[in-house]
C-alpha cells in the first residue's frame, strides 16, 4: 500500500503515460541511495516495483516488506531474468558499481546508474562501449544537476544575459571520514570522484564545454592530493574556477555570476540571487526537495520519461558519454591523466 | 497568510522569490566611456519612444529629430526637452547640420525605411537602425543591405523582441537543451495587422528555432477599415502557418475576431515547453523532469525600454545583436503571406525572388 497521504496533491506527482501501460521497474542494492530513489519511484504512479537486489538478504527483505516490491533476489541475474525490468535503478556500492552496470549495459537494459560509474575515465569509456553496442538509454545519478535551487539560480542568471563565471568549492573533511573507517581504502583513495564528482559536474552543467584548464595541487595528507585550485576556460567563453581545501572543514558550494547578478549556492540546498542593484533574493527549494532526497524526484522522473518514449534524456541530465568528459576533468584535476 | 501564499506560489516553482531586478541598458566596454550623437528620422509615437529609450542611456546624446510634420515634431521635441536646433523638419538637413553622427535611426512608417537610409549611409553615418519592417520592396531592402556592406556601416532592423531579457533568457534555455528541440511555435496576437504585429512573431520563431522559413499558408482577411498610419497602406489580420529548413513548424494568429492585443507564446519542443504570457509579463519552463518554473519577466515589453538595450547594444562594441540579415527574412515572411493568400491558400516556398515580391501592397 503506498502512503500517498502526506504527498500534496496526486495531480504534482509523475505518472506513467497511459499509451506506455505499465512500468516495470528492478533496482539494484539495498542501501541508503536504494532507499532514497524507493522513496520517490513510491510517490510515482502507474510503476511495478518488480524486484529488489542485494547480497544481503536482511537489508533486501526489510526493502521489499517497507516499498512492498514485488520480488527479493540476492543475485542481480537472476532478478533481470525472473522479473524482465522496462528500467533498472543501481544503487550498489562504488566498488562493484562499474561490475554491476556492465552486467545491465551488456543486457541492454535502461539504467540509472547511481554516481560514480566507474572509477576511471578508462571504465567509463568501457561503459559507454557496451551502452552503444546495446543501444541501451542510460543515465548517471547526479542529483545535484536537478536541485531545484541550483536550477533557479542557472535561469535567473540567464534571464540577465550570458552566464560569465562560474566558482565551484568542494571541501571534504577526509581525515575525518578515514577515521569513521565506514568504507574500504579505494573508496577513501578515490574521494574525489566518489563525492567532489557532484561539484565538478556542476562546473560542466553550468558551464558546458571545457577548452582549457589549468590546475595546481598540494599533497599535505592524501598521496592523490587534498588541496586543489582549477582555472577553466568553457567554449561559451565562461570562466570557471575550481577550489577544494581538504581538512579545513566540509561542504560543497557555488556561485554563478553574470551580467549584473550572482547566485550564492552554499550549501547547494540553498541560496541567495544578488543583484548589482543590491536587491537580494532568497532561493527556496521546491516540494520534491523538501519531501525527498533533494533532486531525486525530478532526475528519476526525467529518466523513467526517458524510458517511456525511448529518447535520450535532455538537459540537465547526463548519460555515460557526458559523465566521461566529467571524470576526465576529475582526472586532470587531480593530475591522474 | 502572507507565509502561506508565499509557501503556495514556491511549490509550483519560481525563479527565486520576488520580481528580477535587471541592470538598465547601458554602453559596454570601451564604449562606456564615450559619447555618442545620435539622430532618429520620424517623430511619431515610435520616434517618442525611441527619443525617450536613447535619453535613458547614459553616454547618448539625441542631436537631432526629423519630422516633415513640424507640428508633432515640436511636440516630441518639446516632451523630451530637445533644443530647438536639434529639431529639423528636413531629414537630409539634419543629416548634414547633426553631423558628425554615430547612429541614426529611422522610425517613420516602412515605405520610406530604405530610402532614408540611403540618406543616412551617403552621409557617411556607420551604424543605421531601421523600424521594422526593413522595407515594403524586398528588391531594394536587399540591394540597400548591399550598400551598406559595402560601405562597411552596420545595419539593423528593430525587431525589438530579439533584445529583451526574457525571449534572450528562452533562447538560451532552447540553446541548454531545457526542452530538447524546439519543434513547434504556436501565437495567439489578438486581433493584429500582419506588417505591424505579426511580423515580430515571424522575426521570433526565426530566432527561436534558428532556421530559415522553408514554406508558408496563409488566410487573410479582407480590408475594411482604414488604416490609422493611412489610407494608402494594406496591412490585413489573419492568420499564418510556416514550416522552417529545420522541419518545425510556426502558427501565427492574429484574426480580427480574437479580441484586443493579448499575445500569448507557446513554443513546444521535443521534451519540454515553454510558454510566454506577455501581458501579465512572466514565461514558464517544464522540461523533462515536469518541474514547472513560473518566471517573472525581467522588465515589461515598453518600447522606449526594449530601444535603450538595442541602441546600447549597436553602439557598443562589438556589436551582438545585429539582424539586417534577419530583418529580410521577416519581411519575406510577410511578402510570402501575401503571395500566398494571393494563391488562395496554396503555400508559397522561400526564398522569394525579386520578381515574385513586387506584389503592389504598401504597409505601415
Amino acid at each position: 500500500m503506498r502512503d500517498l497521504q502526506s504527498i500534496r496533491s496526486q495531480a504534482q506527482l509523475w505518472k506513467v503515460p497511459p499509451e506506455t501501460g505499465e512500468l516495470r521497474v528492478a533496482v539494484v542494492g539495498a542501501g541508503k541511495m536504494a532507499r532514497f530513489h524507493l522513496q520517490t519511484l513510491n510517490a510515482m504512479l502507474g510503476l511495478r516495483l518488480v524486484g529488489i537486489c542485494s547480497p544481503t538478504s536482511e537489508k533486501r527483505n526489510d526493502l521489499r516488506d517497507e516499498f512492498g516490491i514485488e520480488n527479493a533476489f540476492g543475485n542481480a541475474a537472476e532478478m533481470f531474468q525472473e522479473t524482465n525490468p522496462d528500467a533498472v535503478f543501481i544503487a550498489v556500492s562504488h566498488a562493484v558499481t562499474f561490475q554491476v552496470s556492465s552486467l545491465v549495459l551488456e543486457l541492454g537494459l535502461p539504467c540509472l546508474i547511481e554516481k560514480p560509474a566507474a572509477y576511471s575515465s578508462g571504465q567509463i569509456a568501457e561503459l559507454v562501449k557496451l551502452a552503444n553496442k546495446s543501444g541501451c538509454l542510460n543515465m548517471v545519478g547526479l542529483n545535484r544537476r536537478f536541485y531545484s535551487t541550483v536550477n533557479q539560480a542557472l535561469l535567473a542568471v540567464m534571464q540577465q544575459g550570458p552566464i560569465r563565471g562560474i566558482l565551484v568549492e568542494a571541501h571534504e573533511a577526509i581525515l575525518e571520514y578515514r577515521s569513521r573507517r565506514q568504507f574500504d581504502e579505494s573508496l577513501y583513495g578515490n574521494w574525489m570522484i566518489a563525492n567532489s564528482v557532484h561539484a565538478i559536474d556542476l562546473l560542466r552543467m553550468i558551464g558546458g564545454e571545457v577548452v582549457n584548464i589549468q590546475t595546481s595541487k598540494r599533497e599535505i595528507n592524501e598521496s592523490r592530493g587534498d588541496h586543489f585550485t582549477g582555472a577553466i576556460e568553457f567554449a561559451d567563453g565562461a570562466l570557471g574556477t575550481f577550489v577544494a581545501h581538504w581538512n579545513a572543514g566540509s561542504g560543497h558550494g557555488m556561485k554563478i555570476y553574470g551580467e549584473g547578478i550572482v547566485a550564492e549556492l552554499y550549501p547547494l540546498e540553498e541560496g541567495f540571487l544578488r543583484y548589482a542593484s543590491g536587491r537580494v533574493i532568497k532561493l527556496h527549494p521546491d516540494w520534491t526537495d523538501r519531501k525527498f532526497k533533494a533532486g531525486l524526484y525530478a532526475q528519476d522522473t526525467a529518466f523513467l520519461q526517458s524510458v517511456c518514449d525511448g529518447t535520450r534524456s535532455p538537459f540537465p541530465a547526463s548519460d555515460l558519454k557526458d559523465n566521461f568528459k566529467t571524470m576526465c576533468l576529475i582526472e586532470q584535476i587531480q593530475g591522474r591523466n | 497568510m502572507r507565509k502561506e501564499i508565499r509557501r503556495r506560489r514556491l511549490e509550483v516553482g519560481e525563479a527565486g522569490w520576488g520580481i528580477p531586478q535587471p541592470q538598465p541598458a547601458r554602453l559596454r566596454g570601451i564604449s562606456a566611456t564615450k559619447h555618442y550623437r545620435v539622430a532618429v528620422i520620424g517623430a511619431g509615437s515610435q520616434g517618442m519612444s525611441q527619443c525617450q529609450g536613447l535619453l535613458a542611456v547614459k553616454g547618448i546624446q539625441v542631436v537631432g529629430l526629423s519630422d516633415i510634420n513640424v507640428e508633432r515634431l515640436n511636440q516630441v521635441g518639446d516632451s523630451m526637452n530637445l533644443a530647438s536646433n536639434t529639431r529639423f523638419s528636413d531629414a537630409n538637413e539634419m543629416l548634414r547640420k547633426a553631423a558628425p553622427l554615430d547612429m541614426v535611426s529611422i522610425a517613420t512608417t516602412a515605405p520610406h525605411h530604405v530610402a532614408l537610409g540611403r540618406l543616412a549611409l551617403t552621409s557617411g553615418v556607420k551604424r543605421i537602425l531601421l523600424e521594422k519592417p526593413i522595407d515594403v520592396s524586398l528588391r531594394e531592402a536587399r540591394a540597400f543591405r548591399e550598400e551598406c556592406i559595402r560601405a562597411n556601416t552596420l545595419l539593423a532592423v528593430n525587431y525589438s523582441r530579439r533584445w529583451t531579457l526574457d525571449y534572450r533568457a528562452i533562447n538560451r534555455c532552447i540553446s541548454r537543451g531545457f526542452i530538447g528541440e524546439p519543434r513547434s511555435i504556436f501565437v495567439t496576437v489578438g486581433k493584429g495587422e500582419l506588417g505591424m504585429h505579426a511580423s515580430h512573431y515571424f522575426d521570433l520563431c526565426h530566432y527561436l528555432f534558428n532556421s530559415n522559413p522553408a514554406w508558408v499558408v496563409s488566410n487573410l482577411e479582407p480590408v475594411r477599415e482604414r488604416n490609422p498610419r493611412g489610407a494608402t497602406f494594406e496591412d490585413p489580420s489573419g492568420f499564418c502557418l510556416f514550416t522552417f529548413e529545420n522541419g518545425a513548424r510556426a502558427y501565427i494568429d492574429f484574426s480580427s475576431d480574437l479580441g484586443p492585443k493579448d499575445p500569448f507564446v507557446a513554443i513546444k519542443g521535443t521534451h519540454g515547453r515553454i510558454t510566454v504570457d506577455e501581458q501579465r509579463m512572466f514565461w514558464t519552463l517544464q522540461s523533462r523532469s515536469q518541474r514547472l518554473w513560473s518566471i517573472p519577466f525581467a522588465e515589461p515589453l515598453k518600447s522606449s525600454t526594449l530601444f535603450s538595450r538595442v541602441a546600447a547594444d549597436l553602439l557598443s562594441r562589438p556589436p551582438v545583436t545585429a539582424t539586417e540579415e534577419s530583418g529580410l527574412v521577416a519581411l519575406e515572411m510577410v511578402i510570402g503571406s501575401h503571395l500566398a493568400q494571393r494563391r488562395s491558400g496554396h503555400q508559397v516556398t522561400f526564398p522569394i525572388t525579386n520578381e515574385d515580391s513586387e506584389i503592389g501592397v504598401t504597409f505601415p
